[in-house]
């Protein structure tokens, strides 16, 4: 497995690595793949994509291993995935939504995350049907991440409302407010944020201290503890696209979240819970495969077919995304991500 | 909407001014660009994250006790990694120094504290000065009032005191100074600990409007050395006129251009002043000015 446990993804990452131990030791005690047990051998990217080709060809080519379970970090995967197209290994990617890596048609990728362009679109589609906004701001960061924000842009303006406008930033900026106190010049009700969760907090209090009364929507990446840690107060209300929330009521649900505090003494993100997914479906996959064969366990992989997973029901299309997602829109109340409940507010 | 543009704009640009007067300060006394400038406000913002927010000092301790140590830590690293051999060494040399003391600062605080981004307290939370004409967040009139604070206080040192007349007359004429029995090498390690403690201080102010992270110098020394060259090196008062003009066309240009182009339009008005004026648009005459 390759995963960024150090770096800028580092929160990621580590969901990742709990997600998918908790579900190998449960694997492992119920007797493994056809009487084996599977090993895990985890290299950490650091969020650097040249680490993580590196890491690749350790894994693939010192270890041998036969299917890999992919980085967490978006970067890291189109800088390693050519690698995979040509020595013929297959793997699935729990956590990495960057919609450029399912572009070229991947043989050997599959996503079991929800690929950004379609939590654009379907929080486009959630703002104007459900929240009734019709005065949008985008604040989106200036990278490649960033840029799926205009896909919400996008589906809004098929809808047949225009962003009011479309504000830039970089990562880490030190100050939000000449982005912010133009769209409040703009008399925004909403503000539409697409990029990573500390500049997502950092929004909401900006938010805050300007005294703005607009709705801050965002993207999957700031669904993270993190974004409560640093924002506090500021982000409560907050509203996110994502596949899992700890205060599902769903029994399956419950029990991985038991199970994950016990062993980690934290409450599992949308991050881990698709990690644990992830794993589930390559065991599944490698049951079927009933073999060590990359190409067995990869057309296994192609064949899954409405898995039933605690982020919902999983097919891959043949661009190697999962299909037929309902994503959960999720609102932070109480410092905790709660499914939205449209009686709850407006 | 453009007075809001200008009280941010402008809290901004005192925070460049502390960083472009420390890049003034050093370049004055030791003809140096002081490429850790930005890391030494990295490690002042940890400092004030220590000191106010694990140990819930008030602010003002916060910022004495911050200030004071990032001037021994200057004046250590002046004494220590930079004053060795400097009188055979050529500026490129002494500059490299620099530059591995601001690799060396950001591995320690990676050591310590991780890639992670730390919050820290608010000084004045949500609550505004002047509600309804103005709304100046207390947290910006905070980080304003505590910049002007210290550039009078170092305006001051260099004008009133008998150490601070020494450090402009070491700069102005090293071998002058020397003659009437200035130590000039005790007045670069002066001098170094100052703009150590402007930075600093900086990072204490910004802490709570921002995260704490170990990679945050970096493009705040890029703006703070932008700010010194638009205003001039050679010059203290150019330079934290700089810094404030600085912040103020970043806002104006972000909020009434465009967002995109707002570290562009910065690093923009950096090349044209290079190219135009070398010298900064507030260097005043021939002469150097405290």
């Amino acid at each position: 497995m390759l995963a960024p446990l150090t770096g800028a993804g580092a929160s990621f990452g580590i969901s990742q690595r709990n997600g998918v131990q908790l579900a190998l030791e449960e694997i492992n005690a119920s007797g493994g793949i056809g009487g084996r047990k599977l090993e895990l051998l985890i290299e950490d990217t650091r969020t650097e994509p040249p680490v993580a080709v590196t890491a690749v060809n350790k894994l693939i080519y010192q270890h041998k291993v036969p299917v890999l379970i992919g980085s967490a970090a978006s970067l890291d995967v189109p800088a390693y995935m050519d690698i995979l197209e040509r020595v013929h290994i297959p793997q699935i990617l729990p956590v990495a939504v960057l919609p450029k890596i399912t572009e070229g048609k991947p043989k050997w990728t599959f996503r079991s995350a929800l690929n950004d362009k379609i939590a654009a679109t379907q929080m486009a589609e959630f703002a104007y049907h459900q929240l009734g906004a019709r005065k949008i701001a985008l604040l989106i960061e200036d990278s490649a991440f960033g840029s799926t924000g205009l896909v919400f842009g996008e589906r809004l303006e098929q809808l047949g409302v225009r962003p009011l406008t479309i504000e830039r930033f970089r990562r880490g900026d030190v100050d939000f407010s000449a982005q912010l106190l133009r769209i409040r010049s703009l008399g925004a009700t909403h503000i539409q944020f697409w990029g990573y969760y500390a500049d997502y907090a950092q929004v909401a209090r900006r938010i805050k201290e300007l005294n703005m009364s607009v709705q801050l929507m965002g993207n999957q990446a700031p669904v993270t503890n993190k974004t409560i840690e640093l924002g506090g107060a500021a982000v409560e209300g907050a509203i996110n696209i994502c596949l899992f929330v700890p205060t599902s009521r769903d029994p399956k649900a419950k029990a991985f979240v038991e199970k994950y505090q016990q062993k980690y003494g934290s409450q599992p993100d949308t991050w881990a819970a698709q990690s644990y997914d992830g794993m589930m479906i390559l065991a599944e996959a490698l049951r079927r495969a009933g073999s060590d064969d990359p190409k067995k366990i990869r057309d296994a992989l192609a064949a899954t077919k409405d898995f039933q997973g605690l982020t919902g029901a999983i097919s891959f299309d043949e661009n190697g995304d999962a299909q037929f997602r309902q994503p959960i829109v999720t609102r932070i109340e109480g410092g905790r991500f709660v499914p939205f409940e449209p009686t709850k507010s407006h | 909407m453009l007075l809001d543009q200008i009280v941010n704009g402008a809290a901004n640009g005192f925070l460049y001014a502390l960083l472009a007067l420390g890049f003034a300060t050093v370049y004055q006394s030791m003809r140096l660009i002081n490429f850790a400038q930005g890391d030494l406000f990295m490690v002042g913002a940890f400092a004030g994250y220590v000191l106010g927010t694990q140990l819930a000092l008030p602010v003002w301790i916060v910022l004495l006790v911050t200030t004071a140590c990032l001037f021994s830590l200057g004046a250590a690293i002046e004494k220590l990694v930079l004053a060795p051999g400097a009188k055979e060494a050529s500026g490129i040399n002494i500059m490299i120094r620099t530059i591995g003391v601001s690799v060396f600062l950001q591995g320690l605080a990676l050591i310590f504290f991780g890639t992670e981004e730390y919050r820290c307290r608010d000084f004045g939370g949500a609550s505004v000065l002047f509600p309804g004409t103005l709304a100046i967040p207390v947290g910006k009139a905070v980080v304003g009032g505590a910049s002007l604070a210290m550039m009078f206080l170092l305006g001051a040192f260099l004008k009133c005191t008998h150490l601070g007349l020494a450090m402009r007359a070491a700069s102005q004429d090293r071998d002058g100074a020397e003659m009437i029995g200035i130590d000039v090498r005790q007045m670069r390690t002066l001098a170094y600990g100052i703009s150590a403690a402007l930075a600093g201080a900086a990072g204490v102010l910004i802490g709570p409007l921002w995260y704490v992270h170990h990679s945050m110098g970096i493009m705040m020394g890029l703006k703070g050395f932008t700010a010194a060259v638009l205003g001039g090196l050679g010059s203290l008062r150019g330079a934290a006129t700089g810094g404030v003009l600085l912040g103020l066309v970043e806002n104006l240009g972000a909020g009434y251009v465009s967002s995109t182009w707002k570290d562009a339009v910065v690093f923009c008005i950096l090349l044209v002043t290079l190219a135009v004026k070398p010298s900064g648009f507030f260097h005043v005459g021939g002469r150097q000015r405290a």
